[in-house]
């Protein structure tokens, strides 16, 4: 067994912020510690922007210049293995929130030299990597360790997406043994340190389903391997919606079944 | 950097691609100094292809792959500037075409039977050879016939009216130069100077398409190849949709490395599909699809409006869409006269949509 | 990642490596996830160069973490907007190509995907003065017609300086398309050619061409390397900050891009082009945003209508 110095066992086991409140039409009282959240849908349901919500309310603080914003000020770690992350994007997003909290315009203006010092100290807490194979998404996992352990406000970590390598590891003979080290390194993680995982996952793999191509009760193609499956302890299904430009958020684990749409400011629950 | 390029990126096959992963060989770093010998032992591939492998995965790094050539659009320029077109005797259709048919550059004309897309290949095959002292460019043709439309009497036609064309002018400029290879140049230098194979089915034409290279290493005069018809094997008894899609696609990318490599220009014909649109009425579109839509890089569409034959520049690199009137006369492809399209059109420009009532 | 090879470290000796073989131990990952007290057993190299390999394997595969606020400054110095050469476009895309993005043009045959590459080559390579790798998979690329939209713009005079920083390679394969990208990243890490210093635009026309052939039949080979693709077209344009654009067909029914979809979620930004006659029966396009990362567009798709001109100095040029 390796040593701990009293910094580590108080980051490991000292308490990280909680995450308590965030987004509540998906988690009610909160998501939970220790647990694992995927995020499932087709190209352009939103699941990425979802994710880019989930940073913004964890990297905001709670309160502002007595402004209230209802943040969790945590650290978040975000693994970006589509390479899609977009920084400015994030920014923007810290900035049209705060726009929409102010009462009046005189009250937003008189902050708006403090906001990007602000917005700049906010993005410090997130941490950002990106992984260009499933290896190195594996190594650079266990890694985290160190990270995990010099820092005690990180409580979320995110990967965007899991299923990037998939084609990749299925055609080069890989196949699952990465992904099962993956999970089990993603579990101990989890574990070890009290943090919360968000994943998302695309719908790569056609789904066969009896029905045709209606939307029934089994709504995702599992193709993952046996442990991931088993690793997830909700997954959130998100269904385009034909008519509208609304997207179906559905966890038959959470009894959640609402609709939210992606609007200038972000997203928006119905 | 680089040698971390991912074994997986090379062509090698999929059950070698599993041994050399499983075997810890995943990048070309991996493969850095390793015997054959090693290789085979160490992940079963056997003796001759871990060989294999390691050449193409190392062999292409040395001097070979540095010595390529960067080639700036500039060199480009000058290059399609020296290259001349094949004319199609009729002065509108090589001015839509912004000279002729491009050397270097894949064309494909698609219409209905009977509108002439075999004379058009036929006139083109002869024109190629008109003698570089009359501006041509000498050269010999391959044709690839699939239907068996090829009828060598129109041929004997279109080449007699083509050699005559230019006695003529040899005669009226009394041109020395023109005057000496006149004397090759006949109707009976013209047949002898096109390469006719026949195909029968699809396999016979990927086949033929694949062997070709080896022909044009033999025959380097040859300035055109001519696929009459690409479609007609395709569009029938073909039951799995993507291997047709495979096939198509990759005989395209045949197309387009012949005509880049060996300088000469493909000439492909296409047939006509009517398709319906909910809502719409049915129309008329080049067979094949859309994934062929894109294998050639000029597509011209001809189709008659009344008892006027038109050719319809549809997609270009270089040239804008434009429609132009021509007809076939005994001896080929020609402009139509004035007056004749006046009197037909009434000076009303033509709808560019084809419809089937 | 890779194999564990000797020197990696001065504890990874060719004995120890020898040592981690018998014990079933080839690569990094089969390493870094044993647990060191089990391999110690296993094959009896000491606890403190097991230790040592570890902590030198993991710095060495594993991603760096970087700062949010470090990854913002560096966005906000090193992003550039490339006009297309189409302001309407331009209007559309928020400013026109990002660098550090991958944007793919979608469209039906003939709908003006390869005149709007050359259209951004010519904007790129005149106006901005930067380099253009262009990687011609359908043979349609003409120097000549980018020559002609320089002229067009009565600039004459500069047809020959900007065509030398658009540089072209005819790739007729997946494998050929691959080993270029690798070699483009080689040149730009080495940064020792004044061309690729300032290498800002790299176009691939058409990725499809060389994706179908690939595609299909039993094996399912073809959707590797079309992952591998996506992936290293991201990586330059992510790593190196370069605007990558690709075009792209669409499936037989003409609403949806061809390649399916795990090449759906590929790009950052997708712009649709379309073919339609007006009423006076002249053919026009329309560009829709259909994917992009920039709020604004999530909400509304905004469409612009263009039309295919010659004489204008724009190849696309706005009809209303």
């Amino acid at each position: 067994m390796t040593s701990e110095t009293g910094a580590q066992l108080l980051a490991r086991l000292g308490s990280r912020p909680s995450m308590n409140g965030l987004e509540p039409s998906l988690f009610g009282a909160g998501p939970e510690t220790k647990t694992a959240y995927e995020l499932y849908g087709e190209e352009g349901t939103g699941k990425s922007e979802m994710l880019m919500n989930f940073v913004s309310s964890c990297i905001l603080p709670d309160v502002w210049n007595d402004l209230k914003i209802g943040g969790h000020n945590a650290c978040v770690v975000f693994i970006d293995t589509d390479y899609k992350f977009s920084i400015l994007h994030l920014a923007l997003l810290l900035e049209k929130r705060l726009r929409g909290l102010f009462k009046d315009d005189s009250e937003m203006n008189s902050c708006m030299e403090d906001m990007e010092s602000f917005i700049k100290s906010c993005l410090k807490r997130l941490q950002l990597l990106r992984c260009n194979s499933s290896s190195n998404l594996l190594i650079t996992l266990i890694s985290l360790e160190n990270i995990l352990n010099s820092n005690s406000d990180i409580s979320v970590l995110m990967i965007d997406s899991i299923s990037s390598f998939y084609w990749l590891d299925k055609c080069s003979g890989v196949d699952n043994t990465n992904m099962n080290s993956i999970t089990a390194t993603l579990n101990s993680l989890l574990d070890t340190y009290h943090i919360v995982l968000f994943v998302t996952r695309a719908a790569i793999v056609k789904h066969k389903s009896k029905d045709g191509d209606r939307h029934t009760e089994a709504l995702t193609a599992d193709y993952m391997c046996h442990a991931w499956h088993n690793f997830i302890k909700h997954q959130y299904v998100f269904i385009p919606l034909a008519d509208s430009r609304e997207v179906k958020v559905v966890c038959q684990t959470q009894n959640v079944n609402t609709r939210f749409s992606v609007s200038d400011s972000g997203i928006k629950f119905k | 950097m680089q040698n971390s390029r991912e074994l997986n990126s090379f062509p090698i096959a999929p059950i070698h691609k599993t041994k050399l992963s499983g075997a810890g060989f995943l990048i070309v770093e991996d493969l850095k100094d390793i015997k054959p010998s090693e290789l085979s032992k160490e992940t079963g591939i056997d003796l001759e292809e871990s060989l294999e492998i390691i050449t193409l995965v190392l062999g292409g790094d040395g001097d070979q792959k540095a010595s390529k050539p960067t080639v700036s659009a500039l060199d480009i320029l000058h290059l399609e500037n020296a290259s001349p077109y094949i004319i199609t005797f009729s002065e509108q259709v090589d001015s839509m075409l912004g000279g002729g048919v491009p050397l270097r550059k894949v064309t494909e004309f698609c219409g209905s039977p009977g509108i002439g897309k075999t004379q058009m290949c036929m006139q083109l095959a002869v024109d190629v050879q008109i003698p570089e002292a009359f501006g041509g460019m000498g050269g010999e043709a391959v044709y690839i016939d699939t239907e068996g439309s090829f009828i060598i009497e129109r041929l004997v036609d279109i080449a007699k009216a083509t050699v005559q064309h230019c006695h003529n002018i040899a005669s009226e400029n009394q041109e020395p130069d023109m005057l000496k290879v006149m004397g090759q140049f006949t109707m009976e230098s013209v047949l002898s100077r096109i390469h006719y194979f026949r195909c029968h089915d699809y396999v016979e034409l990927l086949s033929n398409v694949h062997l070709l290279p080896k022909f044009l290493k033999e025959h380097p005069t040859v300035k055109l190849v001519v696929v009459d018809s690409v479609a007609f094997h395709f569009r029938h008894d073909f039951d799995d949709m993507s291997l047709r899609t495979r096939l198509l696609t990759s005989m395209a990318q045949s197309f387009i490395q012949l005509a880049t490599d060996s300088s000469l220009a493909v000439v492909l014909t296409n047939q006509m599909t009517t398709k319906v649109q909910q809502g719409e009425s049915s129309r008329l579109i080049p067979a094949l699809g859309e994934s062929w839509g894109h294998a050639s890089t000029i597509r011209v569409i001809l189709y008659w409006e009344g008892k006027q034959r038109w050719a319809w520049l549809y997609k270009s690199p270089s040239q804008r869409e434009a429609v132009v009137p021509y007809q076939i006369t005994t001896g080929g492809i020609r402009d139509v006269v004035s007056s004749k399209l006046e009197s037909d059109e009434e000076g009303e420009a033509p709808a560019k949509r084809q419809r089937t009532s | 990642m890779s194999a564990l090879r000797v020197g990696l470290c001065s504890a990874l000796t060719d004995t120890v490596c020898d040592a981690l073989r018998q014990a079933g131990i080839r690569t990094a990952n089969e390493f870094v996830i044993k647990d060191v007290e089990d391999l110690v057993q296993k094959s009896g190299v000491s606890y403190k160069d097991l230790q040592a390999i570890r902590r030198v394997v993991l710095a060495q595969y594993s991603s760096f973490p970087q700062c949010g606020l470090e990854v913002y400054t560096s966005a906000l110095t090193s992003i550039a907007i490339l006009p297309t050469g189409c302001p309407s476009i331009d209007t559309l895309l928020d400013g026109g190509l990002y660098t550090g993005e991958l944007t793919e043009i979608a469209g039906q045959t003939a709908v003006g995907k390869t005149q709007f590459c050359f259209s951004c080559c010519v904007s790129v390579a005149c106006d901005t003065k930067q380099s253009v790798l262009y990687l011609d998979t359908c043979g349609s690329f003409t120097a000549e017609r980018l020559a002609d939209i320089i002229t067009a713009q009565d600039k004459e005079q500069e047809v020959d300086e900007a065509l030398t920083r658009v540089r072209y390679h005819r790739v007729s394969d997946i494998f050929q398309l691959l080993e270029r990208l690798e070699e483009i990243k080689l040149h730009l890490s080495k940064q020792t050619d004044q061309f690729y210093s300032s290498l800002k635009l790299v176009i691939v026309d058409n990725v499809a061409s060389v994706l179908y052939p690939v595609l299909g039949g039993r094996h399912m080979d073809g959707l590797g390397l079309m992952s591998h693709l996506g992936l290293k077209l991201k990586i330059l344009a992510v790593d190196f900050s370069i605007a990558v654009l690709i075009t792209n067909n669409v499936a037989s029914e003409g609403a949806r891009v061809s390649l399916g979809k795990t090449w759906s979620h590929v790009p950052h930004t997708r712009l649709f082009l379309s073919r339609r006659h007006d009423v006076e029966g002249r053919p026009v396009r329309d560009a829709k945003v259909v994917k992009s990362n920039k709020m604004d567009q999530a909400k509304t798709e905004k469409t612009a209508v263009i039309r295919q001109d010659v004489q204008t100095p724009d190849p696309l040029s706005i009809l209303s």
